[in-house]
């Protein structure tokens, strides 16, 4: 039995996933932690063994295809906003407790993507890449303003910041999304607002690009879209930017022989037989490695750039089924 | 000044007392009442936008809404 492990909310890539495996008669099974969590569907677990609605997955499951788990901030469980907040801690602390269980105990499936990994970390990833012969751009992490001025000039005034990992989306209580993930570039002004110690933030050296591009891999081959970012001013610095009159095109494009190469040696230090890569084609004419997300968004560069990476992925998890 | 905007002022504040990180500046604020965010937060297949997505109170479940896009899309 196949199992997919998602989320009720906050994902939508696993959804072309399901309507594969069902398209193509597959034997498979849907988990979220949020059915779990609130007992519509039925889970119990007994002497080392995971029943659900009276399967019982230690015997039967064979692969797992995990997105994400649980949405906390979608859990609505009482009106004073403070204590939901800190309620949903909780529950997504015990479900995440829950997760790791399944990782342990369904030991013997195959995972896309393996166990452990799927919580990688940026800064090392960096370290990483640029080891095995990826371009990275410069970085910096720190809470000194002196730092980042001596950054700022050694780079000649063009560097960017976003999150050391990722930020979620916060919410206000009137209903005012804030979303924070973008990245910016960052200039004198900015500087001179900073107090000398801020808050630990990263930066990054600007390189100037033609393009981007989101690489989605799984099982050593690439599937790669172009970001045409450059073409309008509202994409140039992060390219997800979008508005009602743009958005980036996507095209698909075939990477060469090395850097396809070089991506399958970076995966597979990573124990990562999925993800999605981000690179910067610079104007330097060389390929920048920005970072890898082993549940990133996959739906709609699949989509739109007619990848068929879910396909492939479906495919597989049958293959290794019916072995 | 608008709400979207007074947020996001209060959001810089904080950048400028070193109280969050500096990639926070400039956040991007939205009205989630607002019918046209609901329109446009995601330009995919109607069949895969997230709003078919139950939130995690529904009584939905992600098989339950799959079930549903399938009759939908006969």
């Amino acid at each position: 039995m196949i199992l997919i492990l998602t989320t009720q909310a906050g994902d939508y890539s696993h959804i072309k996933i399901i309507d594969w495996l069902s398209y193509l008669k597959a034997n498979f099974l849907i988990i979220t932690g949020e059915g779990i969590l609130n007992g519509r569907e039925k889970l119990s677990i007994t002497n080392g063994e995971i029943f659900y609605n009276d399967i019982n997955l230690s015997k039967e499951v064979t692969c797992v295809f995990y997105r994400r788990w649980i949405t906390g901030s979608e859990i609505r469980i009482i009106d004073d906003e403070e204590l939901n907040t800190n309620l949903n801690r909780n529950l997504v602390a015990e479900m995440l407790e829950i997760r790791t269980f399944l990782w342990n105990n369904l030991k013997n499936a195959i995972w896309i993507p393996e166990v452990g990994p799927v919580s990688v970390n940026k800064l090392s990833n960096l370290d990483l890449a640029k080891s095995i012969g990826f371009n990275v751009p410069d970085y910096m992490v720190t809470n000194s303003k002196d730092d980042l001025n001596r950054f700022f000039l050694k780079n000649e005034g063009k560097i960017i910041t976003k999150a050391i990992g990722n930020f979620q989306n916060a919410q206000t209580m009137d209903g005012f999304l804030v979303n924070s993930i973008y990245t910016k570039q960052v200039d004198t002004t900015l500087i001179k607002l900073l107090p000398e110690k801020f808050a630990l933030s990263f930066f990054q050296k600007l390189i100037e690009k033609k393009h981007e591009y989101r690489i989605l891999y799984f099982n050593k081959k690439c599937y790669s879209a172009l970001i045409l970012s450059q073409e309008q001013e509202l994409t140039k610095i992060d390219s997800r930017l979008q508005d009602e009159d743009a958005e980036a095109r996507l095209v698909p494009v075939d990477i060469s022989e090395k850097l396809s190469h070089t991506i399958i040696q970076f995966m597979e230090k990573l124990n990562l037989n999925t993800g999605c890569l981000d690179f910067l084609h610079g104007l330097d004419d060389k390929y920048y490695f920005l970072e890898v997300n082993p549940v990133g968004q996959i739906g709609g560069y699949s989509e739109r750039c007619l990848l068929n990476f879910e396909k492939d992925i479906v495919l597989e998890l049958i293959r290794i089924d019916n072995e | 000044m608008n709400r979207d905007n007074e947020i996001k002022q209060e959001i810089n504040q904080a950048v400028s007392k070193g109280l969050i990180p500096v990639a926070f500046f400039n956040s991007v604020v939205k009205d989630t009442k607002c019918s046209k965010f609901k329109s446009s937060n995601l330009k995919m297949n109607r069949r895969y936008r997230q709003t078919i997505i139950p939130r995690g109170y529904s009584n939905l479940t992600v098989s339950k809404v799959y079930e549903l896009s399938q009759l939908t899309s006969k």
